[in-house]
């Protein structure tokens, strides 16, 4: 088509024809609005003819045109829709405007086509809205990355990055893969991913994501997916999918609608043989497309999904947003979720010298040390004073680590490396130990020249968000919350009392996890299962819902569950189930107003109360308020 | 087989959209055609010895809607 365009403008008309491509274009773009606009506009010329009764002639003329207008289009789908054998509303429409015009009721069939073409330009509209909250997030899938060869940088199209190519990402750029950071550091905006406004801080070693954005830094990266592998582009994919599994309510509407429409069709041949009344026969087909009861449904799943995806969270689809919504008991791991899966140091105990000298000897050998623990201790020392340097290290796997600090030689570790020293644990140290010990602490002991200094105490503590979480969990409606662990009753017991948790199982096998969920959905509760989604999968694909936590990066729990929290917040979890609720709520509000606007229709034309155009008024005036209520959910925020 | 992704323009009403993708499913050449609704596209799987693009192109302009871009 464009290409004859271009060919005419050769001709030479030269000027003109820029004009006329100009046309083409912004009535390509703006067809709709034209159409509905110029028929509008000879509808209010006919009708004001019509009224001053100067000339019913040409006033009945221009509403045919207007009808002719505003009807072209659409009897022009319902026409190719007929050569494959589908009915849809364009036909009826089609059916009511020709019927209309042929006994004589030109204003109607004017009317009709005009409210008609108006109520679908201005869905299109609303509901390109709605989808916004998408469509801008698909935008920031990133075009370019620029790779590095050698001493040259090269800029390829990012799907076509290998995988192991080096690419570099400059300051205010998109991360155009995943991979590794393998030089540079930066703080990289991941809110495409995980919803998280934060910008995260990533250094050489740490995962980025293909999507994101790099505010403030320099980046060399070794790409691991790209593509359509990205993690980025799965979660647009299983966005996209998400609408295609479709709520059991919305199947039932679907069927309903599909005898609907032909049942209206016989209904108004029928009403016409025994009334002999050929508008109330044609006002039926104008309503015969429930168009609100149709909608009313994915629109407000749309919307439910898209606000949901701009915060990270990602429901698969209808029916498992039914079953979010409907969550009663919230079941949740400990480690990794509720708790960061990363030691802290939660105490001291000191028995010769200072905290601040015991914690920077400690962290001098520790720093060499590549044991989580040690992770944590150099993490306190941080700040606390300059570390010192640490020589002969020594890694006694089991057992814990020594070196030389200042002269003398220090041993952090436990009491089997105590004893191989040959270092005497007195009883007061070993009291200490013992009752730290019973909280679920893990104690090492720090030594410097065979004489102890003190006990270190490390932890894997709850996080921050988790400590409002069961009060917030129950805002939305979720009436227990449940807590497993694979740790001792001790443990188990004490963080479960400190976040509020109203039952909890510790020492939990794999396999005892799902039999705790069986048995909770045996007593008719809808579960949910919160988990990292690998580790655990089982438990996960026994609930009802099934939650994957910091998902992003790893496919298998993206797949699998049912409901996905891109980031590891804690937080996001009330806010998804809030959301599933309203927007449940919504779906219910939607469907019950285009049942009444259904009935309150039928009863009106039955009646004769309601006639083509006002029936046609009601009918669209629906379908727009649907669309409009459904809107409201992309302003959710968690309450 | 080939799959190609329009982006779409005016996807108003989901009943009319989905009997789009009911049309192109009838054609020869098309195994399959899925409407998505959520993000305004239609994503297609043909053969192309049996249909080209064009023709693909045509039949969905031909039942009222704009592509705003494939890929």
């Amino acid at each position: 088509m464009q290409s004859n365009a271009g060919r005419t403008c050769n001709h030479g008309v030269g000027g003109s024809c820029k004009h006329l491509a100009m046309l083409k274009s912004l009535w390509r773009s703006r067809e709709k609005l034209i159409i509905t606009s110029v028929a509008g506009l000879l509808i209010v010329i006919g009708w004001l003819l019509g009224r001053l009764g100067l000339n019913s002639v040409l006033s009945n003329s221009l509403m045919i045109v207007a009808a002719v207008v505003a009807g072209y289009r659409i009897a022009m789908s319902a026409f190719h829709a007929l050569r494959f054998r589908i009915l849809g509303i364009n036909a009826l429409v089609t059916l009511a405007a020709a019927g209309a015009i042929i006994v004589g009721e030109y204003w109607e069939a004017a009317v009709v086509t005009f409210l008609f073409s108006l109520g679908s330009y201005l869905e299109a509209r609303t509901l390109d809205k709605t989808r916004d909250a998408l469509r801008k997030l698909m935008e920031m899938a990133p075009q370019v990355a620029h790779v590095r060869k050698g001493e040259e940088e090269v800029d390829v199209p990012a799907e076509e990055v290998r995988r192991g190519d080096l690419v570099i990402v400059r300051p205010g750029e998109k991360i155009p893969v995943d991979g590794k950071v393998v030089k540079g550091r930066a703080t990289v905006n991941q809110a495409a991913i995980t919803g998280e406004s934060m910008p995260a801080e990533k250094a050489v070693g740490d995962s980025v994501f293909s999507g994101t954005i790099n505010e403030a830094g320099y980046l060399e990266i070794e790409t691991e997916k790209s593509g359509e592998d990205t993690t980025f582009a799965r979660l647009i994919e299983l966005v996209e999918e998400a609408q295609q599994e479709k709520a059991r309510s919305q199947q039932a509407l679907e069927n309903f609608a599909r005898y609907y429409t032909p049942g209206i069709i016989v209904v108004s041949v029928l009403t016409y043989l025994v009334t002999k009344n050929p508008i109330t026969a044609l006002t039926l087909l104008v309503i015969a497309c429930p168009g609100a009861l149709v909608i009313a449904t994915p629109v407000s799943i749309v919307a439910g999904i898209g606000n949901a995806a701009r915060q990270g969270v990602l429901i698969k689809g209808g029916e498992h947003l039914e079953k979010v919504g409907q969550i009663q008991v919230v079941v949740l791991d400990k480690t990794g979720t509720l708790t960061r899966g990363r030691p802290q140091v939660t105490g001291l105990w000191v028995k010769r010298g200072t905290e601040t000298e015991m914690l920077l000897k400690t962290a001098a050998v520790e720093k060499l040390s590549e044991h989580p623990l040690a992770k944590s201790v150099v993490e306190r020392a941080a700040g606390k004073g300059r570390i010192p340097e640490a020589a002969d290290f020594q890694v006694l796997p089991g057992y814990g680590v020594m070196a030389m600090v200042a002269g003398k030689k220090v041993c952090v570790g436990n009491r089997k490396l105590m004893q191989e020293q040959g270092i005497v644990i007195d009883s007061e140290v070993e009291e200490r130990m013992a009752s730290e010990e019973n909280t679920g602490c893990t104690a090492i002991i720090v030594a410097e020249n065979r004489e102890i200094l003190g006990v270190i105490f490390i932890a894997d503590v709850p996080r921050e968000d988790a400590l409002n979480l069961v009060s917030r969990l129950k805002r939305t409606g979720v009436e227990k919350v449940v807590m497993l662990t694979g740790d001792n009753e001790r443990t188990a017991s004490a963080i479960a009392h400190r976040l509020g948790i109203d039952e909890f199982r510790a020492e939990m096998l794999p396999e005892e996890k799902v039999a705790v969920i069986k048995s909770l959905r045996e007593k008719g509760r809808i579960v949910a299962m919160v988990g990292d989604g690998i580790n655990d999968a089982p438990a996960m694909a026994t609930a009802d819902v099934g939650i994957a936590m910091g998902a992003a990066g790893t496919d298998v729990a993206m797949e699998t569950a049912d409901l996905v929290l891109m980031s590891d917040r804690l937080v996001k979890l009330p806010y998804a189930i809030g959301l599933s609720r309203r927007t449940l709520r919504n779906i219910k509000q939607n469907v019950t107003l285009a049942v009444l606007v259904v009935l309150v229709l039928l009863v009106g034309v039955i009646g004769e109360a309601v006639v083509l155009a006002s029936g046609m008024l009601v009918h669209e005036a629906s379908v727009l308020l649907v669309i409009l209520n459904a809107m409201r959910l992309l302003k959710y925020r968690e309450i | 087989m080939e799959k190609i992704t329009f982006r779409l323009g005016d996807l108003a009403c989901p009943d009319c959209a989905q009997k789009m993708g009911q049309i192109l499913e009838k054609q020869k050449g098309i195994y399959q055609a899925n409407v998505v609704y959520t993000t305004g596209k239609v994503k297609i799987q043909y053969d192309p010895n049996q249909i080209n693009l064009q023709e693909i192109e045509k039949i969905i302009a031909k039942t009222g809607y704009r592509i705003l871009e494939k890929r």
